[in-house]
């Protein structure tokens, strides 16, 4: 199964298979976008604690598990997306510049964050996972 | 909406789209000149480059952003579009949901509480520390989180990029240290603490590896929103 490939592996294969159909192609954008749109519709009148794209990859997510044959018919949309994503970041991230005296005013949090934070959570992750693996007696492969 | 259709406006959006491509494209060349070098992640780069273009042709930085809403409108759907990929890899989650579960839960209460207390401790302000907690979430995710919750996004998405980069470069050689060889506990641990970054350099390790810790990139994004409002109120 082609999708079960994370879209980050390196050689980008995912993402270079054949697009399909114009037909398909919209149909995938369309599928995208009214999750996207269910999803923020649902978080303001619901008024839940998850962002409203957040709540739509829940949703889409939900779906999927129901009918995971979608999957593959909504690739057109989502490898592009995926594959394009880090472009999306970069007009947030070139506030960078703009930000950089408050960066350098509190470098001290942000740097202990980013150093003593991730390697606590690394090691919390699989501290536990060892832990309950070893409690219930079962192997990280059947 | 017609305010977008002003030729004006719309020549602004074409420029600014295409400066931003532009400068993406520049700097994944250079990465890949480098070796794929982990610390030149094309997103710093590029952030960096647009920004000084800024500051040096004298554009403000809110008129380019108005200005690129194409590139930053499609953060929505692509947020959404994570659950393709992610649904294919729940079929792992059936046979160990509980130990995977108690990994992912710790983890992600580790890395946002840790984050809250740490920046607070040291002189970090309200802002700061809620722009730091969803630091270890895939970016689009964080930004969210960070804007709901009252922090900078911009300031998320920086940290989110040098979590990213620091977890890549020293996860896989404290794992080591620990003695974790298993694959699946690798995976998982970098999808929880570095997101994406950590999930490319573990799908560089093999590709079961890798496929964990996408799962966990994706579920700690979940995880991580459902659990931050309530730890906001308790440690802030």
């Amino acid at each position: 199964m082609p999708s079960a490939k994370t879209p980050q592996s390196q050689d980008g294969s995912w993402y270079r298979r054949p697009t399909g159909s114009l037909k398909a192609q919209a149909l995938a954008w369309l599928g995208v976008l009214m999750a996207w749109q269910a999803g923020q519709w649902l978080a303001s009148s619901l008024g839940l604690p998850l962002p409203g794209a957040l709540c739509g990859m829940v949703l889409l997510l939900g779906l999927l598990a129901l009918r995971p044959a979608w999957a593959d018919r909504l690739e057109p949309a989502a490898r592009p997306l995926l594959a394009f994503m880090p472009i999306f970041f970069v007009p947030a991230g070139a506030k960078l510049v703009v930000l950089a005296p408050r960066l350098q005013q509190s470098w001290l949090p942000i740097l202990a964050v980013v150093v003593l934070s991730t390697l606590l959570a690394l090691c919390v992750t699989a501290w536990t996972l060892r832990l309950v693996l070893a409690a219930t007696g079962k192997e990280s492969r059947p | 909406m017609s305010a977008w259709l002003q030729p004006e406006a719309l020549g602004a959006a074409v420029l600014a789209c295409l400066a931003t491509l532009m400068a993406y494209i520049l700097a994944q060349g250079l990465q890949r000149k480098a070796g794929n070098a982990v610390l030149l992640q094309p997103l710093l780069i590029s952030s960096l480059v647009v920004g000084l273009a800024l500051a040096g042709l004298g554009i403000g930085y809110a008129p380019y952003f108005d200005a690129a809403w194409p590139v930053h409108g499609l953060l929505g759907p692509a947020t959404v579009a994570l659950a393709v990929p992610l649904a294919g890899q729940l079929g792992r989650l059936r046979r160990l949901w509980l130990p995977v579960g108690a990994g992912l839960l710790a983890g992600n209460l580790a890395a946002a509480a840790s984050a809250l207390l740490l920046t607070r401790c040291l002189g970090g302000d309200r802002l700061l520390a809620l722009s730091l907690a969803p630091k270890s979430t895939t970016t689009p995710i964080a930004m969210a989180l960070s804007q709901r919750l009252g922090g900078d996004p911009s300031l998320t998405a920086v940290v989110v990029v040098l979590t990213g980069i620091l977890g890549a470069a020293l996860g896989p050689w404290v794992l080591t240290r620990m003695g974790v060889f298993d694959p699946a506990v690798r995976g998982l641990a970098l999808g929880v603490s570095c997101h994406g970054i950590g999930t490319a350099t573990a799908a560089q390790e093999s590709e079961e590896c890798g496929a964990w810790s996408g799962l966990a990139m994706g579920l700690s994004g979940v995880l991580t929103a459902l659990l931050l409002p309530g730890l906001v109120r308790l440690l802030l």
